[in-house]
C-alpha cells in the first residue's frame, strides 16, 4: 500500500480529483449516512475511497482497501472479466445497475462471498472520471426469495393433488357405480344405455386427464410436418360445434384466410390447443355468446386467433392463467393452457392474451413458418 | 309407504346419471338437477325428504345451495358429495352429513335408510 506522502507525489490528475471530492466535508457526511456500501474507483481500477458501510460488509479497513484495485473485492473466478467490464465502462459510464441481469456476488475479507447488487455513477471531475459503486448486500433478500420459491412449489403440489383428487374421483365415482348396476340386473333399455355410455365416456375421461398430466410433466417434442392449419381448424371448430353440452345457441365464425402459407406443426399437437383454445371460448360464452376464429399470415409466419365475447379474464388472473394448476372453472385440471403455452413455445412460436372484464378474450398464436 | 323423495344435485352428467339410476333401483323417488339454481328452481316447486348435493359446482356451490335449501326447507335432510373437500368447510356446513366420491353407495344407503 502506497503511504500518504508518496500516494501524493505520484498522485495522478484523477486521484488528486478523487482526493477534492472526497475531502469536501459534504461528500463525507452524505456518504457516511448512505445505508449502502460505497466504493470510488477511479479509471485505473483503484479504490479511492470506501464508506464505513463497506469496511462493515467485506470486512476490511479503509487503510487495507486504498490503493488496491476494486477486483480484490470480486471473486477470482470472475475477475479477468471485471477488468474487461471496468474498462469499458470507463470508456461509457452511465448511472445504472451493474450485471444486466446476472447474479453478481463480493468477497469478503474471510474469503466469503455475499450476493450483492451494485449501481453505478459516474462522477466527472476536472481531472477525470471517478465511478462510485453503491452496493448492496442482497442476502437475506436472496434467502426470502428461495423461502418464497420453496413456498410456490409447496402451493403447486398442493394444487396438483387438488387437481388430480377431483379429475380423478369424478369419473372414478361413475364407473364404480356404473359397475354395481351392471350387476343389479334390472334396469330398463334406456338405463344400460346411460351405464354402458358412463362406463366409456368416464374412462377416456381418466385416461385424458392422465394424458394431460404426462404430457405437462414430460412435454413431447413436436414432430413437425407441413400441413394445412385453415383444414385443422375447421375440423376442431366442427367437432366443438357439435358437443352439444358446450355449444348450446354459440354463433361461431371462421374467418380462414385463403392465402395463409403452410406452416410446419406437429398435427396432434396443434390439434390438442386449438381444441382446448376453442372449448374455452365454447364455456366463456355458455352456450349464447359469439366466437370468432381467423388466420392470416404475418411476417414469416401465420397468425391464429380464436376470439369469444363471453365475460372475460379479470386483470389479476390474466398471466396466472397461464399457470399450471390455476383454474377458473369448478371442474378441470388447470392444464389446458399451460399445455397450450409449452406446446406453442415448442414450435418456435408464442401465444398471447387479450382480455379483460366484459370485453371477451381473444387468444392469439403466432407460428414461424 | 310412501317412497322417500330425493333430488340429486351435480353438474357431472355421468355421477348424476349413475346415482339418479342406483338411488332409483333402491326404492327412492328421484329428480335431478344439473346446477344449484336448477335445484332452486326445482326446491320453489316442491320439497323434498332429501337434498343429495355436490360441493364444488359453479356459479353457486354446493354449500350456498345448502344454506339456501335450509332456509327454504329446515327440516329437510341435506347430503353433501366431494371428490375435493376441505374438513373445516364441512364442518360449518349446514348439512346433515358428508359422503366422499367414489360413492360407497352401500353406506349413502344406511345413511339414508337410519
Amino acid at each position: 500500500m502506497n503511504k500518504p506522502h508518496s500516494a501524493a507525489r505520484k498522485a495522478s490528475s484523477v486521484e488528486r480529483g478523487a482526493e477534492r471530492t472526497r475531502s469536501d466535508p459534504r461528500f463525507r457526511w452524505a456518504a457516511e449516512a448512505a445505508p449502502n456500501a460505497l466504493i470510488m474507483v477511479g479509471a485505473d481500477g483503484k479504490i479511492s475511497y470506501v464508506n464505513g458501510q463497506a469496511e462493515k460488509l467485506f470486512g476490511y479497513s479503509r487503510k487495507e482497501l486504498f490503493g488496491q484495485t476494486i477486483e480484490l473485492l470480486v471473486p477470482k473466478r470472475v475477475r479477468e472479466h471485471h477488468i474487461k467490464y471496468r474498462q469499458d465502462y470507463f470508456q461509457q459510464p452511465t448511472t445504472r445497475a451493474m450485471g444486466q441481469g446476472r447474479e453478481l456476488f463480493g468477497v469478503r475479507k474471510d474469503g466469503a462471498e455475499i450476493p450483492v447488487e451494485i449501481g453505478l455513477n459516474s462522477i466527472t471531475t476536472e481531472d477525470g472520471t471517478l465511478v462510485l459503486a453503491s452496493v448492496i448486500d442482497i442476502t437475506e433478500r436472496k434467502r426470502l426469495e428461495r423461502k418464497l420459491a420453496q413456498t410456490e412449489t409447496l402451493a403447486m403440489v398442493g394444487s396438483m393433488v387438488a387437481a388430480v383428487a377431483h379429475e380423478i374421483r369424478n369419473p372414478l365415482n361413475s364407473i364404480v357405480m356404473a359397475a354395481k348396476l351392471l350387476g343389479a340386473g334390472d334396469l330398463s333399455g334406456e338405463e344400460l344405455d346411460q351405464v354402458r355410455t358412463a362406463l366409456t365416456n368416464e374412462s377416456q375421461r381418466l385416461n385424458r386427464t392422465l394424458e394431460d398430466f404426462l404430457q405437462f410433466a414430460r412435454p413431447r417434442i413436436p414432430k413437425k410436418e407441413p400441413g394445412d392449419l385453415n383444414a385443422l381448424i375447421h375440423e376442431v371448430l366442427l367437432a366443438a360445434k357439435t358437443d352439444t353440452a358446450v355449444a348450446g345457441r354459440t354463433v361461431t365464425k371462421e374467418r380462414l384466410d385463403p392465402r395463409l402459407p403452410r406452416a410446419a406443426f406437429d398435427g396432434d399437437q396443434m390439434r390438442q390447443v386449438l381444441w382446448n383454445l376453442i372449448r374455452n371460448a365454447f364455456q366463456a360464452v355458455e352456450g349464447k355468446g359469439r366466437i370468432e376464429v381467423r388466420t392470416e399470415p404475418h411476417d414469416g409466419g401465420v397468425t391464429i386467433v380464436v376470439e369469444d365475447n363471453g365475460p372475460g379474464v379479470p386483470d389479476d388472473q390474466r398471466e396466472r392463467i397461464f399457470a399450471p394448476f390455476f383454474t377458473t372453472k369448478a371442474k378441470g385440471t388447470g392444464l389446458g393452457l399451460p399445455i397450450c403455452r409449452s406446446i406453442v413455445t415448442a414450435h418456435g412460436g408464442e401465444i398471447r392474451i387479450d382480455s379483460g372484464p366484459n370485453r371477451g378474450t381473444r387468444f392469439s398464436i403466432l407460428l414461424p413458418l | 309407504m310412501r317412497s322417500q323423495s330425493v333430488l340429486i344435485v351435480d353438474d357431472d352428467l355421468a355421477g348424476r346419471a349413475m346415482l339418479r339410476i342406483s338411488l332409483k333401483q333402491a326404492g327412492f323417488d328421484v329428480d335431478s338437477a344439473g346446477s344449484a339454481e336448477e335445484a332452486l328452481r326445482r326446491l320453489q316447486e316442491r320439497r323434498y325428504d332429501w337434498l343429495l348435493t355436490d360441493a364444488k359446482m359453479e356459479p353457486m356451490d354446493g354449500f350456498e345451495l345448502s344454506r339456501r335449501a335450509k332456509t327454504l326447507y329446515p327440516g329437510m335432510r341435506i347430503i353433501m358429495t366431494s371428490a375435493l373437500y376441505n374438513d373445516r368447510d364441512i364442518l360449518v356446513a349446514p348439512i346433515d352429513r358428508f359422503v366422499p366420491k367414489p360413492i360407497r353407495f352401500d353406506s349413502l344407503l344406511n345413511a339414508m335408510r337410519a
